[in-house]
């Protein structure tokens, strides 16, 4: 196995099933009204920065899957989302976006996650797709782009090349 | 064959991506499947198992704080307990005068919680109990306030608990003062709306709702929520009507799981 798998499968367990450990046991305390940053989102989009398109779809795959798992929502319905993040993210890295536009970057991707989850979430549900943009999609990206910050700040060396 | 490779080899990355969106596709659409519940069983008894070791950690920390809310708590039940004697007396001897058979057939499984949904949208508990195996899919979930959910999914000691702020959650209730039927649902925030109810039917603010026990899943006369806000809506054909669960979901930690078809034995 090369040394960068290896690095890549550390940083799977490590960081990928962390952030699910913590989005089951810390995103709820830091819930404000009704919205949650998804951890498992962040990993993954860092993944895809380090690791390119490939991996980042992978790891977004894998981690979304495990995370359906765990609730009684059809398996997959995130891990599309996050396997498309996770592709994105890698791919925006290849255009070599430097300091706040990668964030810039970073917000489109989160927004675009939380669009496709919703678009398929609406249909469990009698909501309307205008009332969880507001209510939740716009709300969350905000969050979670906070979260991505002060995660990537304290992570920055396994994250960055 | 030599152009195929090629083209493989070019678009990798992206054929990888559309792999893994038709998997997803195909999952989302089985998703009773054995293979899909399999990896749902999996998952939950992996993640059960770290998440109920880092709970237990936690837990011996507060044991001191526990211990002190536990002999208030016991203290407190048990002054209750004389109080009740005697009424307990009196009920035996009105049930012997009348004939009345109970037929409270539940077994109760206690069960503590060790997560949360790691989704944002879904309100739900990773729960753990004791004994392996006995708890059942699609049993209530209850507190000394009431009503919590219900199991959606088992996996050896751990479960995961949809509770009824989950978007998908529907609950037959019965209002306790005037018998109308409705039900209830996830009003898209952080309370619960009485669907259902005719704008003929006469509901007041602090009516109080109980499952009716008209669906297998919950037992009846557990209660569920309380009325706060009532509109008429005249073009429409039913009320909206607003309800506050009587269960703070901020504050849970143990739950208790009703099994049916055994003698309660607590």
């Amino acid at each position: 196995m090369k040394s960068e798998t290896k690095y890549l499968v550390f940083i799977l367990i490590v960081f990928g099933g962390g952030s699910i450990i913590l989005q089951s046991l810390i995103a709820p305390l830091m819930q404000i009204h009704i919205w949650k940053p998804d951890f498992v989102l962040i990993i993954v989009l860092l993944i895809g920065k380090r690791f390119r398109s490939g991996w980042g779809s992978t790891a977004g795959f894998i981690l979304g899957i495990i995370q359906d798992s765990l609730t009684g929502m059809p398996v997959g319905i995130t891990a599309l989302p996050k396997a498309i993040a996770g592709y994105a993210s890698g791919k925006t890295t290849s255009m070599h976006p430097q300091g706040t536009l990668y964030y810039v970057w970073f917000i489109f991707l989160i927004l675009l996650h939380e669009m496709i989850t919703y678009a398929f979430f609406q249909y469990k549900t009698d909501l309307t797709y205008t009332f969880l943009l507001y209510s939740r999609v716009f709300p969350n990206t905000i969050y979670t782009m906070l979260m991505l910050f002060i995660v990537h700040t304290f992570t920055r060396k396994y994250f960055d090349e | 064959m030599l152009i195929l490779r090629q083209f493989i080899s070019r678009f990798r990355d992206s054929l990888l991506l559309v792999f893994y969106i038709l998997l997803s596709s195909a999952m989302m659409l089985s998703s009773d499947s054995v293979i899909v519940e399999g990896l749902r069983s999996s998952s939950l008894l992996s993640i059960g198992f770290i998440q109920g070791t880092l709970s237990e950690i936690d837990s011996y920390f507060a044991l001191r704080k526990t211990n002190r809310e536990l002999f208030l708590e016991n203290t407190k039940l048990a002054y209750q307990n004389f109080q009740m004697q005697d009424a307990l007396l009196e009920n035996l001897r009105l049930h012997k005068l009348l004939q009345f058979t109970d037929h409270s057939e539940y077994h109760f499984v206690p069960a503590k919680i060790i997560g949360f949904s790691p989704l944002d949208f879904i309100t739900g508990y990773l729960l753990k109990f004791n004994q392996a195996d006995s708890v059942k899919k699609n049993t209530a979930v209850i507190t000394p306030d009431g009503l919590v959910g219900k199991i959606i999914k088992v996996s050896s000691r751990y479960a995961i608990c949809q509770n009824i702020l989950d978007a998908n959650s529907r609950v037959s209730v019965r209002v306790q003062r005037s018998r109308e039927l409705g039900i209830l649902t996830w009003d898209g925030s952080k309370g619960l709306l009485l669907e259902n109810i005719s704008n003929t039917i006469d509901i007041q603010k602090g009516d109080v709702l109980f499952t009716s026990g008209m669906s297998r899943t919950y037992p009846p006369n557990i209660k569920a929520g309380i009325v706060i806000a009532v509109h008429k809506n005249e073009d429409a054909l039913f009320q909206t009507i607003y309800v506050k669960p009587v269960v703070n979901f901020n504050k849970l930690e143990e739950l208790v799981i009703i099994q049916p078809g055994k003698k309660n034995e607590i």
